[in-house]
């Protein structure tokens, strides 16, 4: 009697379930960066069956929310963050060798190269990104984007281009307030330090001044704008499961958003400096 | 107030402050836009663009730009000046401060006496006044002081390594030296601690010595004021005394004077005589010598010459010997004898 080898059939496919876990990761990963890629194609195919008038108007409530409203948050942490750079720069000049010009610039290399657009990145990530998600995240639930589908409408241009081209244009706005308030700030806390007067402070900060570190922070801007609306608009569109899923796509679109204006942040200075 | 409106006014403002910040920073004026002079450096010396120009140490621009001349053998420094200021015609230009600590500026610097000429314009080219860096100086400066420093050093190594060899050689001789003043100090501990009574004693009977010394030199000093003042009063009485007798034998002391000063002057005469007399002795005894030493006189030669007394001696000892013969063989002599005894 011929007997047959204990072997499971299904081993093959048990093994690739045990596998599955190591895999699920990285092609969640490039799933998600495929769908990202997708509805930014989509979405800047441009439409023709709205009018650009439409589009327009739009545009200017979309840069209202994530440009003019967000001045207030952006000046307070803005004009901190200056203070700061001028407070510590006061405590590290413990050299006597050292002139106190250098306080100005520190902070002018620091707020302008870095400060001005990376405060205002983390600000927005909290305020517009998560504001764009929970809005597209409730239209996705409620099923408000099927019916714009269903109507035959181009949603992902409807809904992702507005926003995202209010987030390039105004982010550039929003450094120039930012590193502004922050220089001034800078120069009110070195007079009111007693270590400088604010003539010194603004003789350092044009010492070593280039307008190219000016042109970087604006083109930072311009990136950082990009990545975090879009990042916004598209975990708000992938929300699925009623509330619970608008909370989660939210919470992403901080997250993703702070994360990738971090990894954007480093292609700049390593592309641009 | 449209969305449009907000938008267009928040990117214009933006704008603005965009454009007038950079001037500001870069040193420019809001309008009216200044004139670049062009100096050309042997070194830039650690110059940037941004650095402050100065003339005659008031801010007027700031550098521009800072490049190497096409050949690379000099640095071209665009200064952007303020259109407000003339820059005399002939005008030095120098690098100031230090760069180690960032602070390298221009500093321009007038002609001497009256200026010739329109001043400088926008293009115009001034060519710089080198200066050394003070960081090179103080390193051209410090080959020389590490030099000494390094002989300094081999001096110190030499002298602690000699040091090392003698404490190394001699150290059985220290550490014997070392333990004999250790049982030394131990044993005067010890006999301090045995007879601290005995010194206690001692150092009592030395204090009441001290105070019965102190009241005895009192005493002394007391007696020996009375004896004084004794003493003085006899001394004054005696010498009233003596000048009593002195005028009353006035007459018999001066014939005494008299004769002894008689007497005196015979004994100087003497004395005279006899130094003449003293005087001839030597001479002679001057004669006698030279006589006595000289080798050709017979008493020379006679006091001088020793082979008088070998001599001498040779013929005594000869003389002994025949006696002592003589006595031991008689015979032999009185054979010689024979004759002179036969003829009588």
């Amino acid at each position: 009697m011929e007997t047959t080898p204990d072997i499971d059939p299904s081993l093959g496919a048990r093994v690739r379930a045990g596998f599955a876990p190591l895999w699920r990761v990285p092609a969640g990963l490039l799933e998600g960066f495929g769908a990202y890629c997708l509805l930014l194609a989509g979405a800047f195919n441009l439409p023709r069956d709205l009018s650009p008038r439409l589009y327009a108007r739009n545009l200017a409530e979309q840069m209202v929310q994530v440009g003019i409203d967000s001045i207030p948050i952006v000046s307070l942490a803005t004009a901190f963050s200056g203070g700061v750079v001028v407070v510590q720069a006061i405590y590290q000049l413990e050299n006597p060798l050292l002139p106190v010009t250098i306080v100005g610039t520190f902070a002018e290399q620091s707020i302008l190269l870095e400060l001005g657009t990376l405060v205002t990145a983390f600000v927005l990530c909290g305020r517009v990104g998560a504001r764009i998600a929970a809005e597209l995240g409730t239209m996705r639930v409620k099923e408000q984007i099927d019916a714009l589908e269903a109507m035959g409408l181009n949603s992902r241009s409807y809904l992702v281009v507005p926003r995202v081209v209010a987030g390039v244009l105004m982010f550039p706005m929003l450094y120039v307030v930012a590193a502004s308030v922050g220089m001034a700030v800078g120069g009110v806390v070195a007079e009111l330090s007693g270590a400088l007067t604010v003539q010194t402070f603004w003789e350092g900060a044009r010492l070593f001044f280039r307008p190219y570190d000016v042109f970087f922070g604006l083109v930072k801007s311009l990136v950082f704008g990009f990545v975090i609306t879009s990042i916004a608009c598209y975990t708000g569109y992938r929300a699925e499961g009623g509330a619970e899923g608008v909370g989660q796509a939210t919470t992403r679109a901080a997250v993703l958003g702070c994360v990738w204006v971090l990894f954007a942040d480093y292609l700049c200075a390593a592309i641009l400096l | 107030m449209t969305n449009e409106i907000k938008v267009a006014l928040s990117v214009l403002l933006a704008a603005v402050v965009l454009f007038a910040g950079v001037r500001f920073l870069s040193g420019q004026p809001l309008f009216g836009g200044g004139y670049d002079v062009v100096a050309v450096f042997d070194d830039a010396q650690g110059l940037t663009s941004g650095a402050i120009v100065r003339l005659n140490g008031v801010r007027v621009g700031e550098v521009r730009e800072v490049d190497l001349s096409p050949d690379a053998r000099r640095v071209l420094v665009t200064m952007a000046i303020n259109g407000d200021v003339e820059i005399p015609r002939g005008s030095t230009v120098q690098t100031s401060g230090i760069s180690a600590l960032g602070e390298v500026n221009v500093e321009i610097s007038p002609p001497q006496g009256a200026t010739a000429g329109r001043p400088l314009a926008g293009g115009d080219t001034l060519v710089a006044v080198s200066t050394p860096d003070l960081f090179d100086l103080i390193s051209g400066e410090s080959n020389s002081l590490t030099a000494r420093a390094d002989t300094a050093l081999i001096g110190a190594v030499n002298t602690f390594t000699t040091l090392d060899r003698i404490l190394t050689n001699s150290g059985g001789d220290i550490e014997g030296v070392l333990a004999q003043l250790r049982f030394l100090s131990q044993a005067a501990t010890t006999l301090v601690t045995q007879e601290r009574g005995r010194i206690d004693r001692t150092l009592a009977s030395l204090e009441a010595a001290a105070a019965n010394a102190s009241s005895v030199s009192d005493r002394v000093g007391r007696d020996v004021l009375d004896l004084s003042t004794v003493v003085g009063n006899d001394v004054v009485a005696t010498s009233g005394v003596v000048r009593g007798l002195a005028e009353a034998n006035a007459d018999s002391v001066t014939a005494a004077v008299n004769n002894l000063s008689s007497a005196l002057r015979r004994a100087d005469e003497q004395l005279a005589a006899l130094t003449v007399l003293t005087a001839d002795l030597g001479t002679i005894t001057t004669d006698l010598d030279s006589t006595l030493n000289s080798p050709a006189g017979t008493l020379g030669l006679l006091l001088n010459d020793p082979s008088l007394y070998y001599n001498a001696n040779a013929a005594a000892a000869t003389l002994q010997q025949i006696l002592q013969d003589l006595q031991a063989d008689p015979s032999r002599y009185l054979k010689e004898l024979d004759g002179v005894v036969r003829v009588f």
